[in-house]
């Protein structure tokens, strides 16, 4: 299983690639006035129009240092037929890893707020904090992406 | 707070890198010293195998964005992909000579750096250059410049980035390594394009020339790759023992 | 008297016609007695060749030829004594020695003649010539005989005569003088007897008033008044001028010529007075010309004198003068000399310090187009320095670039090693190769960082560098500015001793001129002086000449100056 790591701010963060569509450097993005914070603008991929969500700022509240390892990881969203594409910009966007797929380490701790967040990955003897970005776009409010086969999320929305 | 913490932090992270900033060249692999050794170098044996040298190349990376880089990378992406046109064929454009070659990319097993071969013994047929050793296997070299009648040129006046290669290529008959004075890359091109009048090329090159394209204001000649094969087979070595090789 | 001197007169007459007649007579005797010498000379020369040739001589005949000779010898000498003792006769004065000669020479003379004509007569038979001779000597001889002593035109007797007039003339003029000194005689007696008229005048005057009681003093004083005129004018008229005659003959005697004398009478005195007047007169101006002429010679000599000694001070001033002028240029053609050695001296030490001025100034040159060529390198060190910043520019954009295709080159990687994920099983390959790509991207990354690393590191260098060179190239053309400066001061020295060295060369040539014109004024004042010196000695000498001269004028002024002179006319 390969995975992708990044940084957000000084914290590591991985999430599967299995999702991942492609990771596009950082380009010009059309912001929205009245706009979250987090929601950094849309931008033209190959015509389609992708928002880009501010990573470091959806979770730690501090926006993305503008560098050339700042880039925009794009993930899919199949939902029955139409796929959707959310752009997640993330900091030093520059490693993958091969991990087995037991190392994602499912933790007891459910956060309500954050359910993404709620899992680690041992890489030689660090913890590396999981992003589930599965678990992410409910909690988007100004994205009106459901989330594909799992209903739960949205419940709780 | 907690994005102060956080900045002191990466201070603190750069400083450490900022100390250990070059060591590849004062006690690693480039270092001027013999005595003082980067004691990581006998667990990483190369200092680009270390974290420490990874890290610090990560960290040009680093640097600021440029406005024009980001508009560059806007306009790059807001492009849409090429489709792959139906019906082309991928293929490899080279040059050997003066002669702008190509060749099916199936074919293409590996690209390997210049290599000098191993003479063969006893053997005195020009186009066969000797023996190469490729991952630890023997393979058979062939000059395709004597095969083709191509004359060899006096003056390597050519570009920059410009890098002679060893091409090794998987035929039916087994594997033939030539050396090429330079690959263009892979382009796909559609048999529409075709040009069978090889008026310009060479007599035993004509032989070999299934058709003439035009790319880039040059105009290429695509080989019969059998025909290639099977006078190679016929010319050089005993294609029994390569078959069974490949088989 | 008159008598006397007429007498005088015609004897005076007389005398020379006989003195004339003497005189032919005798001229032609001479003349008869030379004609019968040169013939009695040539009969005996004739006598003497014939006796010569004949040798039986005529004793007796040479004899009478010696006879003849000799008294032809004597009939000249006679004849020549008469003639001298008729001169003689002619110039006699007195009586006796008339008689002495008549008598005594002439007589013999005559005698002489008489005994010659004797022999010449006993012999004059012979030759014509000669008798004719004799006929004319004996013509003139008694002639001469008749002159001499016959009758009473002889000049014997004439000169007798001669002589009593002459007596009978100077016992007359006794007389005459007799005649006066009795005139004065009685005039001094009357002058006594006047005076004794006089007085006894006035006794009777005295007498008649005394006595007649004063009735005819009328008469008295007329008498006496007639008397007193009358005295008075005898006294007038001969005793005053006389008196005046010789008081004025003594003071013209004395010398003094001013006094003058009435001129009053017309009679004999009257001429005297006015003889002596006159002669007074030629002497007063005579002797006022030579006063007046002593006085101007004096003064003459005098003025000479002063003007010779004025101009020997001033010559001898003048030869001190010279003598200091040659001193002084002396010492000036020393000084000029001296002056000429030490301008040679600066001219020489200032052309020194022009080459030395030159050279230094080539150096300068040297130094100025090093430093010049040191600014070009410099400056050419500050442009390469400046293109090394550019091109480590250039190096920064190519480092920018090579770090957006390591940025690429590990963005390629990831989506590489993503695609071989999707293409699971088959992509495992294509991982690997990914994996490789990105460590082939750190490799690059970090070459970047060194020659980022580097090109700053160069940067800074060249930073420095053309800092420095700044500060270098601000210093050399400081320095340069300098060299030119004194460059420039250095050819404005060499400008200006460049300038003095002809000025010094005209001083030289000029005080060489001046020595020697110092040393031709020397010479010609050394012969000025010895001029002046010659001319000093010659000076002197006419000095004293002149103070001579001034001594004898001075000496005939006072001769002179003894005469009164009446300098009004």
């Amino acid at each position: 299983m390969l995975m992708l790591l990044f940084y957000l701010g000084d914290i590591l963060c991985t999430i599967k690639c299995e999702k991942v569509r492609e990771i596009a450097p950082l380009v010009n993005l059309k912001t929205v006035r009245h706009a979250p914070d987090y929601f950094a603008g849309y931008f033209n991929y190959r015509g389609l129009i992708v928002p880009v969500i501010d990573l470091r700022q959806f979770i730690y509240g501090h926006p993305c240092h503008k560098r050339l390892s700042t880039r925009i990881i794009l993930a899919n969203y199949q939902k029955k037929d139409s796929l959707s594409i959310i752009g997640f910009m993330a900091e030093r966007v520059t490693e993958t890893v091969m991990k087995p797929q037991d190392a994602v380490l499912t933790m007891s701790l459910n956060i309500r707020k954050a359910p993404y967040l709620g899992n680690l990955v041992i890489e030689e003897k660090e913890m590396i904090q999981y992003i589930d970005l599965q678990k992410l776009p409910p909690k988007l409010d100004c994205l009106s992406i459901p989330e594909d086969g799992d209903s739960n999320a949205a419940e709780v929305d | 707070m907690k994005t102060k913490s956080d900045k002191n932090r990466k201070q603190i992270q750069n400083s450490d890198q900022a100390s250990e900033a070059n060591c590849w060249k004062t006690i690693g692999v480039w270092g001027q010293s013999e005595r003082m050794r980067c004691p990581a170098l006998a667990k990483v044996i190369h200092c680009r195998n270390c974290e420490v040298f990874t890290q610090a190349g990560r960290n040009l990376l680093e640097r600021d964005l440029s406005a024009t880089y980001q508009n560059e990378w806007t306009l790059v992406l807001s492009e849409e992909k090429e489709e792959v046109l139906p019906d082309t064929i991928a293929a490899v454009i080279f040059r050997i000579g003066d002669e702008w070659l190509a060749l099916p990319a199936k074919l293409f097993e590996e690209v390997i750096d210049p290599e000098r071969p191993h003479q063969v013994p006893h053997r005195h047929n020009p186009v066969l250059m000797g023996v190469i050793n490729v991952h630890g296997e023997i393979q058979l070299c062939v000059s395709l410049q004597k095969l083709l009648g191509i004359e060899e040129l006096k003056n390597h006046q050519f570009q920059r980035n410009v890098y002679q290669r060893m091409i090794m290529v998987n035929s039916e008959s087994g594997y033939w390594v030539f050396p090429a004075d330079e690959i263009y890359g892979i382009v796909r091109i559609h048999p529409q394009i075709f040009q069978n009048a090889p008026v310009t090329v060479s007599k035993d090159k004509a032989a070999f020339t299934k058709a003439l394209f035009q790319w880039n204001d040059k105009e290429v000649a695509f080989l019969d790759d059998e025909l290639l094969f099977y006078y190679l087979n016929k010319s050089v070595c005993k294609p029994e023992r390569l078959k069974s090789t490949v088989e | 008297m008159l008598e006397a001197v007429q007498k005088a007169l015609e004897l005076e007459k007389k005398l020379a016609d006989i003195n004339r007649k003497l005189d032919e007579t005798d001229s032609a005797l001479k003349k008869n007695v030379e004609l019968l010498a040169e013939i009695v000379n040539a009969k005996a020369t004739e006598q003497k060749t014939e006796q010569a040739q004949t040798e039986t001589a005529q004793p007796l005949l040479q004899e009478d030829i010696t006879n003849v000779t000799k008294a032809s010898g004597d009939l000249g000498l006679a004849l020549i004594s008469l003639g001298t003792y008729g001169r003689e006769l002619l110039l006699i004065k007195e009586r006796k020695e008339i008689a002495i000669i008549q008598t005594d020479k002439i007589a013999q003379a005559i005698r002489q003649t008489d005994e010659s004509l004797e022999i010449f007569r006993k012999d004059a038979d012979g030759a014509p010539e000669t008798k004719a001779v004799l006929e004319g000597i004996e013509k003139g001889y008694s002639r001469m005989k008749l002159i001499l002593s016959g009758g009473d035109n002889s000049i014997a007797v004439l000169r007798g005569r001669w002589i009593d007039v002459q007596e009978e003339l100077s016992s007359s003029r006794d007389d005459l003088t007799q005649v006066i000194s009795s005139l004065n005689t009685g005039l001094k007696s009357l002058k006594t007897l006047t005076e004794k008229e006089y007085n006894l005048a006035e006794q009777d005057a005295e007498w008649v008033r005394k006595i007649a009681m004063m009735i005819i003093i009328g008469v008295s004083v007329a008498a006496v008044l007639l008397m007193l005129i009358g005295g008075s004018v005898i006294a007038r008229r001969i005793v005053q001028p006389i008196d005046k005659a010789i008081a004025f003959a003594h003071t013209i005697s004395e010398g003094d010529f001013t006094e003058v004398i009435e001129l009053t009478r017309n009679d004999e005195l009257g001429k005297l007075i006015a003889e002596l007047r006159n002669m007074a007169g030629s002497l007063n101006s005579l002797v006022g010309q030579v006063q007046k002429s002593g006085i101007q010679v004096t003064s003459s000599s005098t003025e000479l004198a002063a003007t010779a000694r004025e101009q020997e001070t001033t010559m001898a001033t003048q030869v001190e003068s010279t003598i200091k002028v040659e001193k002084s240029v002396e010492e000036i053609s020393k000084v000029t000399a001296e002056l000429v050695q030490t301008m040679q001296q600066v001219a020489s030490m200032s052309e020194d310090a022009a080459t030395l001025a030159t050279n230094s100034k080539k150096g300068l040159l040297g130094m100025e187009k090093a430093m010049l060529h040191m600014e070009d390198a410099s400056k050419s060190i500050s442009g390469r320095l400046e293109a090394i910043n550019e091109k480590t520019e250039n190096i920064t954009t190519v480092v920018t670039t090579i770090t957006k295709v390591a940025d690429q080159t590990n963005l390629l990687s990831l989506n590489a090693a993503i695609e071989a994920e999707k293409a699971g099983e088959y992509g495992r390959g294509f991982t690997v190769v990914a994996r490789e790509i990105r460590r082939l991207a750190d490799q690059t990354a970090v070459a970047t960082l060194d020659i980022d690393q580097m090109v700053q590191e160069m940067q800074t260098a060249v930073a420095a560098g053309v800092m420095e060179m700044d500060k270098f190239i601000a210093e050399v053309q400081h320095s340069a500015g300098d060299v030119e400066q004194i460059s420039a001061q250095l050819t404005q020295i060499i400008e200006q001793v460049q300038a003095l060295s002809p000025e010094f060369e005209n001083v030289n040539d000029a005080m060489g001129n001046q020595s020697t014109n110092a040393k031709k004024i020397t010479s010609a004042m050394i012969n000025l002086s010895e001029e002046m010196q010659q001319t000093k000695e010659t000076l002197h000498e006419s000095l004293f000449a002149i103070e001579q001269l001034n001594e004898a004028a001075r000496g005939l002024q006072e001769e002179v100056s003894r005469f009164k002179v009446n300098t009004s006319e």
